[in-house]
């Protein structure tokens, strides 16, 4: 399954009813009933209107399906959801979309331990205290791998495969 | 040129051919950064950022081409930057200390050969590497990939971006300065 | 240059086997009838040998482990870096679709009304503009506010 169709799936069923019956809803009644009766449209030949009208309006379907990604990604990120979804829906032109693909949190793990989601970034699970990610020997942050010292301290850190974990990365 | 599958793999986004990858060239990618910058440690260190690059840049090379000659370009670049950075002068000049890459180990006589040949050839290499050592890093780096890898001419040009010329003109002089070293001992 | 000069000049070369074949038939057939060329090829041959056979040197044992564990996190670090990256193109050229779609349905929609309505919409470009540019400016706005608060609850984690 390659990485746009995984991301496909975290658009809620819910976003694509409501997208194509908003389809339904405009082309439908734009076609059959307004394009007849307006004297530009009537310029353009039948197929240049089902074109114009059925084309332009699968904007409105990526529309809706990408408030309903911004919705179920940022759930699935712990982030607040609501308040991003309707950011996404009323700043215009799509600007509250790339505002969250901007400013997103990356995807969480869960605990090895307990199997809890907490956001990201966490060394530790706040539920059962489990060791997320390594962190370093002498000021106990969260370290990343492809680090050779500790960012915050300095500390010259060990190499990746010796490091404290109970969580080895696993590529998704 | 066959295409290497493992890199094709790689490039796909398979996390195994990686490990294939580094496990294949462990050993000739250490020499070689071992030779230009001379000190293990370094060495070591520059094998990984070697490997951090690859996977940098992994999706931009075209899988048809020589992966060889551009994962020993990719080391290159890094260690002569490298060491531009800390010993600027150790490009051109020899190493103050002798250093030569056999350990203590090599030094036990093995029971095929008289513990004579085998003192004396073990001696002959100590002498070889510790004159190698001694040449500047151009001329230890073409004796290094022809002799020690096996590169062709052509891949070796690729590797140090100058001309097939200049690498055969390059292997003649650094070997002609070997030579000499050895027999001024 | 005598040809006995250029052959000495191939000499360290063919050791090396860096010869092409026709080089190396010039110096094969030189060498047969000179014994100074021939003695210094023979001369060479030890030194090409030793070079080809010194000791492998081994790196610590752990490097392929440490170099696959940092070499790992980076590929996925970048895979997710590639992808992000292609997400925000296609929706910004997204966004500007819908900004060009929505002065059309502007457009359209305002002509209607203008007919209803009577000139006081003949400046529809202005109009245009104005609309575009204001929801610019909220998203900016949108944007600063967020990005503040955001720096905020990440300082103090």
């Amino acid at each position: 399954m390659s990485r746009f169709t995984k991301e496909l799936r975290v658009i809620p069923k819910a976003a694509w009813i409501v997208a194509w019956f908003a389809y339904l809803c405009f082309t439908v009644p734009l076609f059959f009933f307004v394009a007849p009766t307006d004297p530009e449209m009537g310029k353009l030949p039948l197929w240049g209107q089902a074109l114009l009208i059925y084309g332009s309006l699968l904007l409105l379907v990526a529309w809706v399906a990408l408030i309903g990604y911004v919705y179920g990604d940022a759930k699935r990120r712990q982030m607040r959801y609501v308040m991003w979804t309707l950011l996404a829906i009323f700043i215009p032109n799509a600007i509250g979309m790339i505002l969250y693909f901007i400013l997103r949190d990356p995807l969480p793990k869960p605990c090895p331990g307990c199997g809890h989601i907490e956001k990201a970034g966490f060394p530790f699970c706040p539920r059962c205290g489990t060791l997320l990610q390594p962190t370093c020997p002498k000021c106990d942050k969260p370290v990343e791998p492809t680090w050779a010292n500790c960012a915050y301290c300095g500390q010259q850190l060990p190499e990746p495969a010796t490091r404290a974990t109970q969580n080895p990365s696993v590529a998704t | 040129m066959a295409v290497d599958a493992d890199v094709v793999r790689l490039r796909r986004g398979d996390l195994n051919a990686l490990s294939e990858l580094i496990t294949r060239y462990q050993n000739r990618l250490y020499r070689y950064l071992l030779r230009i910058v001379r000190q293990p440690a370094e060495a070591e260190d520059l094998f990984q950022q070697t490997w951090l690059r690859v996977v940098e840049k992994i999706r931009s090379f075209d899988a048809s081409r020589n992966f060889d000659a551009w994962l020993f370009t990719l080391a290159r670049n890094l260690a002569i930057d490298h060491l531009r950075r800390i010993r600027p002068q150790s490009l051109d000049e020899p190493l103050a200390n002798s250093w030569h890459s056999e350990t203590v180990a090599d030094r036990i006589p093995c029971k095929d050969h008289t513990p004579l040949d085998h003192a004396l050839a073990a001696e002959r290499r100590t002498e070889i590497s510790e004159a190698m050592a001694g040449l500047p890093m151009m001329y230890r780096e073409v004796l290094t990939l022809r002799f020690e890898d096996e590169m062709k001419i052509e891949e070796i040009a690729q590797v140090t971006a100058v001309p097939v010329s200049t690498v055969k003109s390059r292997l003649r002089r650094s070997l002609e300065q070997l030579r000499y070293a050895l027999e001024a001992r | 240059m005598s040809e006995h000069d250029k052959i000495r000049e191939l000499l360290a070369l063919a050791a090396a086997d860096a010869l092409t074949s026709a080089e190396e038939k010039q110096v094969a057939e030189h060498v047969r009838s000179c014994i100074a060329c021939s003695n210094e090829l023979e001369a060479w041959r030890p030194i090409a040998s030793e070079l080809r056979r010194l000791p492998t040197p081994q790196p610590s044992s752990w490097l392929v482990q440490a170099t696959l564990a940092r070499a790992e996190a980076k590929f996925t670090e970048q895979a997710e870096h590639d992808w992000n990256h292609r997400l925000m193109i296609v929706v910004v050229a997204f966004a500007w679709l819908l900004t060009i779609a929505s002065w059309a349905v502007f457009h359209v929609v305002s002509g209607r009304f203008e007919r209803l309505l009577g000139p006081q919409f003949s400046h529809t470009w202005i109009s245009f503009a104005a609309f575009t540019a204001l929801g610019w400016l909220a998203g900016g706005v949108a944007a600063g506010m967020l990005a503040v608060r955001q720096r905020g609850e990440r300082g103090l984690a």
